[in-house]
């Protein structure tokens, strides 16, 4: 697997004092540790784009009425999506602090995760070198998992999100994160027939060991029929660190510890998840063709919600075909009443070939307030 | 410029037929239970025929289209404006041009969704002599009440905004408002004209927030509070309820003002009769006004105080029967068959024995038509000034471009043609066949014959009168007579009154009645039937509602799915019929409304101090959505039908708890899906 800070070649000169390598932070918490959350970033001068959606995890009851057996329900809890960048340095030990003020080591509470990547923004990144509440010892026996995925699932249709949420769940992969967006495909080139198709998306976030990835993916896609045409696509990006949520089941337990933080220990205690391994082994996937294009880049976009139609201007111009909008809020602690703004958040995926030029031409738009360039690989279908 | 993708035109229809179709089924299913609810309910419990069955199934037809595209109209047009509105307001303005902006459009809203008529229909048997200011305000003074709800819900949706810019909390709202809305009916319930007028105050409350206003409210809280919060998933909620609870102020305090005007409640009798003339005279403008309302309302012994004499009362009756400008000055547009049905003491019954009860109704195909001009103008009302309020200022103070200006058009366009088909649909259809269970469903505790209608049996022969002696030794006087078309082998007793016999032309007028539902002993039994049929009523009623369909849309989308519409759809409905029991039973036994209000609030604010702030501002508002024009028809008429049977003055309060159980509920839910929630933190370590 490449080093996922390769660079994309050729990058504008006129934008290079804005470029950043960065590590890209991605937390999501219960909605009731959000605020803390929230407070803490903006103490440490962090702007962050907050987004909310629901975890689904298994509910597991008794059969009502003293019949043998249990029953198993999904259950949801909402959840806070924070999303920022730091120097890739510093992208330790903030997340570190994280851990501790929204108590992320309980399994339940949360699933935190770095991302490598280049951003391009106007503002610098924060400079947390020296700020006192940023949390730089080493103790508490934090161990970050290495070698994660993070798969992301576009759907289309109303519940399909659930659907597969709920496969992950039985294929015990990890606690999914389910969030809505809408959808940039032909809708718009339709005219006022577009009305007849749902512009809803259902988007699920998975972490998962980067060895099961590809299996799972297969699976995944098989599950929700994503080979036919219209309901969707999945691609995967690379994690550096990430610190996971175990808690899948709740409810009823009959053992003094959940299989899941079982498997949690060993992780830690094996340091990583390479013993996990299942499915497909690396040799078999090694001699067969990759299942999934690994040319693909993930580019991120925060914008104004009123440059949209623009902006989708330039994407189907380039060509890109795979792009979700989620609306999020921008959590910044010196910004006024009157200088509000609804912001958006566009995820793409787009072939490496064109990255260069649609990153360029978004640049040179002036549209956006920040790009984020994930570079490799991503895995599109 | 994005290229156009050409649709060949059979494809396109397959995709149209498709998306109208998943549309249809949706919104017939949501109506389903209702209908075949009260269907079965008539002809099974009731055991009465439908009438009208063709005429009915229509007009069902036309909700079921109405509420499709009127709900699709929302999602394509209105709510997406009201939420761009939001958002861009506050870029542009301060939070007193957003403040004044609210207010106007909770006025306007006001105005374009008159609940008005509903109030009145409410009050529509409300006598002047018992409730003296209540008659007042809904006859003489009902631009003061709208204007008074209408600045009620202005500052609402004036101070929602408020809440929203700076991001306050819901609680303090509520904590403030409530106990000075139950202080100040505490304080009427003293008086004995404010005590009438609890009913209509926190009714007005609960209708004033339409099916238009609804939608509109919340896309445009959502909007300003995008991007001012810290993403807790209450944007948007909130205004409902303060929309629900400012004009109970409002019209409480215009009660109380006007209150020094009027006249104390008095006696019929005293109130017909020449020395009750001084307080009659301030109650009606004229003498005419003051006789239609004692022919309408009153009863005999109110007509026999009036016309002082035995022979002009009865000569001001006959008059009825060979006068048509008498009739029309006493009657209004009342049909003599009908007064004689409904209003007519026995012994009057009697008098006019001659009059034609053959009813004269409009042929249905002139209903029709009628009904969709009516509806027309009522739904362009609804829906033109509002959405045009919204689109001048986007379009001309914002200065903001739409996007998908086609199909906010389209979609202003199916709310409109949805509320016409929705209302007319209702009159014709939903509302008729409720109407029907409402007048028939007083029979199940009803322990008294009612009176129907009658015939005159021709060449009738004195010679079959026979006398029957009862235990204690009197006599009366009976002829034998069998129905010859239902049952003709079974023979009844009926007893015989002189004065319907015209022994000069041998001619006896027999009464028709109607047999109680349950034998007199039962008639407890017939209380449960109808708290159970009221139940389900407002249950199905409440799940075809528009405003609460968009409410759980909203509240689907904020929460990413985690509350389910349907889910917050069921669990707002059984409030709803609960809460219609429970109004219903102050209606058939009579209790004090504000002995309602007042547990029900403060269980309420005991819930709310325990719920999250997000659920708090969800359940509240759903409160004040579930009164819209599916359920308001439909309550009415069964609560007027059962309150008309037991004399009771007005059919207020039904939807005063139609709208506060349902927030019992959903906060109840909450705190139940929060202690699941609380279990997924803890492992429970007790097994």
């Amino acid at each position: 697997m490449t080093d996922s800070t390769q660079l994309v070649k050729n990058i504008p000169t006129a934008s290079e004092n804005r470029l950043h390598e960065a590590s890209r932070i991605s937390c999501y918490v219960n909605q009731h540790s959000g605020d803390k959350v929230a407070d803490y970033l903006d103490s440490i001068g962090v702007t962050a784009y907050l987004e909310t959606g629901r975890t689904i995890r298994e509910y597991i009851e008794p059969k009502r009425f003293g019949f043998l057996g249990n029953t198993i329900k999904l259950q949801s809890n909402l959840s806070s999506i924070f999303r920022f960048t730091v120097h890739r340095k510093d992208a330790i030990a903030v997340m570190k602090s994280l851990i501790a003020i929204a108590d992320l080591h309980t399994p339940g509470m949360g699933t935190i995760f770095s991302q490598d990547l280049l951003a391009y923004s106007e503002t610098p990144l924060p400079v947390l070198e020296n700020n006192i509440h940023v949390n730089r010892m080493t103790e508490n026996g934090i161990h970050f998992l290495k070698d994660l995925s993070y798969v992301v699932c576009v759907l289309t249709g109303h519940e399909a999100g659930e659907q597969l949420a709920k496969t992950a769940l039985e294929l015990g992969v990890c606690v999914p994160l389910l969030t809505y967006g809408t959808g940039n495909d032909i809708r718009d080139q339709l005219g006022l027939l577009r009305i007849t198709i749902s512009p809803d998306k259902e988007v699920v976030h998975l972490v998962m060991p980067r060895q099961d990835s590809e299996s799972i993916i297969k699976l995944l896609i098989e599950e929700s029929k994503l080979d036919q045409p219209g309901r969707g696509y999945i691609f995967q990006t690379p994690v550096t660190l990430g610190h996971l949520d175990t808690r899948m089941k709740v409810g009823k337990q009959n053992h003094a510890a959940s299989i899941d933080q079982i498997i949690a220990a060993i992780d830690t205690l094996k340091m990583g998840t390479d013993w996990r391994k299942r499915l497909e082994t690396e040799t078999r996937r090694k001699a067969v063709k990759p299942f999934l294009p690994d040319d693909n880049c993930e580019i991120s976009v925060i914008t104004e919600e009123d440059q949209i139609d623009d902006l989708k201007e330039i994407c189907l111009t380039m060509g890109v075909s795979g792009a979700v909008t989620s609306k999020v809020l921008e959590i910044k602690s010196d910004r006024h009443m009157d200088e509000r703004e609804s912001l958006v958040r566009i995820e793409m995926s787009v072939p490496v070939s064109i990255a260069d030029q649609l990153v360029d031409s978004l640049l040179q738009s002036g549209l956006v307030e920040s790009i984020h360039l994930l570079n490799l690989p991503v895995f599109k279908h | 410029m994005i290229k156009k993708i050409k649709i060949p035109p059979e494809d396109a229809m397959r995709m149209i037929y498709g998306y109208a179709k998943s549309r249809i089924v949706e919104q017939a299913k949501s109506i389903a239970f209702i209908i075949i609810y009260l269907v079965l309910f008539q002809v099974v419990v009731l055991r009465v025929p439908l009438d009208n069955a063709l005429g009915t199934a229509g007009g069902l037809t036309l909700v079921i289209f109405g509420l499709a595209f009127f709900l699709e109209g929302l999602v394509l047009g209105l709510m997406p404006v009201g939420e761009r509105v939001g958002v861009k307001l506050p870029l542009k303005v301060g939070i007193v041009a957003i403040s004044l902006f609210g207010f106007i459009l909770g006025f306007g809203a006001t105005f374009a969704e008159p609940a008005i008529s509903a109030l009145k229909m409410a009050g529509s048997t409300i006598t002047a002599w018992d409730s003296p200011l209540l008659f007042m305000l809904l006859e003489h003074h009902s631009e003061l009440l709208v204007i008074s709800v209408g600045a009620g819900v202005g500052i609402a949706v004036a101070m929602g905004m408020c809440r929203f810019y700076f991001n306050w909390s819901i609680k303090p709202f509520i904590f403030i408002t409530i106990p000075i809305l139950l202080g100040l009916s505490l304080y009427a319930s003293f008086d004995p004209n404010l005590n009438k007028i609890i009913g209509l105050a926190w009714d007005c409350g609960a209708v004033t927030t339409g099916a238009v206003t609804v939608p509109l409210v919340l896309a445009l809280g959502i909007g300003v509070s995008r991007a001012s919060n810290k993403g807790g998933s209450d944007g948007g909620f909130g205004i409902i309820l303060l929309a629900s609870a400012f004009p109970v102020l409002a019209v409480l305090s215009l009660g109380i003002y006007l209150n020094t005007q009027s006249p104390q409640p008095t006696t019929e009798k005293y109130f017909f009769s020449p020395e009750g003339k001084a307080i009659a005279g301030q109650v009606f403008i004229n003498n005419d006004e003051l006789e239609w309302h004692l022919f309408t309302h009153g009863t005999a012994e109110g007509r026999i105080a009036h016309f002082g004499d035995q022979e002009s009362y009865e000569k001001a009756l006959l008059s009825l029967e060979n006068d048509p400008v008498m009739r029309q000055k006493y009657l209004g547009d009342m049909t003599l068959a009908t007064w004689i049905i409904e209003h007519a003491s026995a012994e009057e019954r009697h008098l006019l024995v001659e009059a034609n009860l053959e009813d004269t109704s409009v042929a249905p195909l002139t209903r029709v038509s009628e009904t969709l001009k009516e509806e027309s103008l009522a739904g362009m009302r609804a829906v033109i000034p509002l959405t045009l309020l919204l689109l001048l200022v986007l379009l001309l103070f914002l200065k903001e471009k739409l996007r998908y200006r086609d199909e906010i058009a389209l979609g202003i366009g199916f709310t409109l043609i949805g509320m016409i088909l929705l209302t007319s649909g209702i009159r014709l259809g939903l509302g008729a066949l409720g109407t029907e269970v409402g007048k028939h469903i007083p029979k199940a505790f009803s322990s008294e014959e009612k009176f129907i209608g009658r015939v005159v049996i021709h060449d009738f022969d004195s010679t079959h009168l026979y006398k029957a002696v009862a235990m204690n030794g009197e006599q009366r006087t009976f002829f034998n007579m069998y129905d010859h078309v239902y049952d003709h082998d079974e023979v009844r007793a009926i007893a015989y009154h002189p004065n319907l016999h015209d022994v000069a032309e041998r001619r006896y007028t027999h009464m028709l009645t109607e047999p109680p539902l349950f034998n007199k002993r039962y008639v407890f039994l017939g209380f449960i039937l109808i708290l159970i049929f009221a139940f389900g009523m407002g249950y199905g009623a409440t799940l075809a509602e528009p405003a609460l369909n968009a409410l759980g849309m909203t509240v689907e989308s904020i929460t990413v799915g985690a509350l389910k519409r349907s889910k917050i759809v069921q669990v707002v409905s059984v409030g709803v019929g609960l809460g219609i029991c429970l109004g219903l039973s102050r209606i058939l036994f009579d209790l004090p409304l504000i002995w309602l209000i007042i547990p029900s609030y403060v269980l309420l604010m005991v819930l709310t101090i325990f719920s999250e702030e997000e659920f708090t501002a969800i359940a509240w508002d759903s409160g004040g959505v579930t009164t819209g024009p599916v359920t308001v028809p439909l309550v009415l008429a069964m609560g007027l039908g059962i309150g008309g049977e037991l004399h009771i003055s007005d059919g207020f309060g039904i939807l005063a708890m139609a709208s506060t159980f349902p927030i019992i509920t959903v906060l109840a839910y909450g705190l139940y899906s929060r202690y699941l929630q609380f279990q997924t933190l803890i492992d429970n370590s007790d097994d």
